[in-house]
């Protein structure tokens, strides 16, 4: 899941793989598919809100196992245009030495 | 000393090195459910389990799902299911995050199982019977075989039918 794309809305795939398989194969379908996000929104809607792994299961036998969940964020524009301001005081600077 | 960097260069490595600032955030969190007590899952490492219409909750079993302990429901009937929730796991996430949402699932033909991340609004639980505007994103196993769903977008799309599907949500394609 891409939290921040498609303008904010978000867009995700799906890939899936059998057992003993290499590798996820996407499935078709379910290939960057908007998230229908609200980022200024007061339900589940909005990500930020976002603090609770869940599970369900009903009708009979299920196992449900090795849950991983990882979060990475984007390089932020804030730090990009602070290391440029960084830089430019540092080239400014040795030109006037 | 005076340094061999050309402004250039300087003004390169500054700019490279302000893009991996944000990753020292990323986070990551795994459960295997391998150190867990066998039974009820309810109470164990933060996690939360209810049964619904006489159904017993979430068990912790061992053995015959990928040889060890895994999160089982088997308890069979009209209506009954059980949910399993883990409030507070991550901090809340960034709007600007990518995240992968991975787990494995063994299922048999006719049941659902759903696996997502929501917002606890304050009852203390994400359940599929909790109020929709708290489950967020969630995927939908099972059926047939194996049908996806994302519930806020109505995507769905057929998945590979196994008894030990491992499903993967991810950004991009792998």
């Amino acid at each position: 899941m891409n939290l921040g794309a498609n303008g904010g809305a978000g867009l995700f795939s799906v890939a899936s793989k059998v057992a003993n398989a290499s590798s996820f194969d996407p499935v078709t379908g379910l290939q960057n598919v908007g998230l229908g996000l609200d980022a200024l929104g007061v339900s589940a809607s909005d990500p930020d809100l976002w603090n609770t792994l869940w599970f369900h299961n009903e009708g009979g036998f299920a196992g449900v196992d090795n849950l991983l969940i990882t979060a990475v964020p984007e390089p932020a524009p804030i730090a990009l245009l602070t290391g440029g301001i960084v830089a430019m005081g540092m080239v400014i600077f040795k030109r006037r030495r | 000393m005076k340094s061999n960097l050309t402004q250039a260069s300087k003004l390169v490595l500054a700019l490279a090195a302000s893009c991996f600032l944000p990753c020292r955030d990323a986070r990551a969190l795994t459960y295997d459910f391998n150190s867990y007590s066998l039974g009820d899952l309810n109470g164990q490492s933060g996690w939360g389990s209810e049964g619904f219409n006489g159904a017993s909750g979430i068990q912790i079993s061992g053995g015959s799902f990928d040889s060890t302990r895994f999160a089982l429901f088997s308890d069979a009937g009209a209506g009954r299911g059980a949910s399993a929730w883990n409030q507070g796991a991550f901090s809340a996430l960034n709007g600007s995050e990518t995240v992968t949402l991975q787990f494995d699932f063994r299922a048999g033909t006719t049941q659902s199982n759903y696996v997502g991340v929501g917002w606890d609004n304050g009852s203390g639980k994400v359940t599929l019977n909790s109020a929709a505007n708290q489950h967020g994103f969630e995927i939908k196993t099972g059926l047939g075989g194996g049908i996806a769903t994302f519930l806020k977008g109505s995507a769905s799309a057929p998945m590979p039918a196994d008894s030990s599907t491992a499903v993967g949500i991810r950004s991009v394609s792998p």
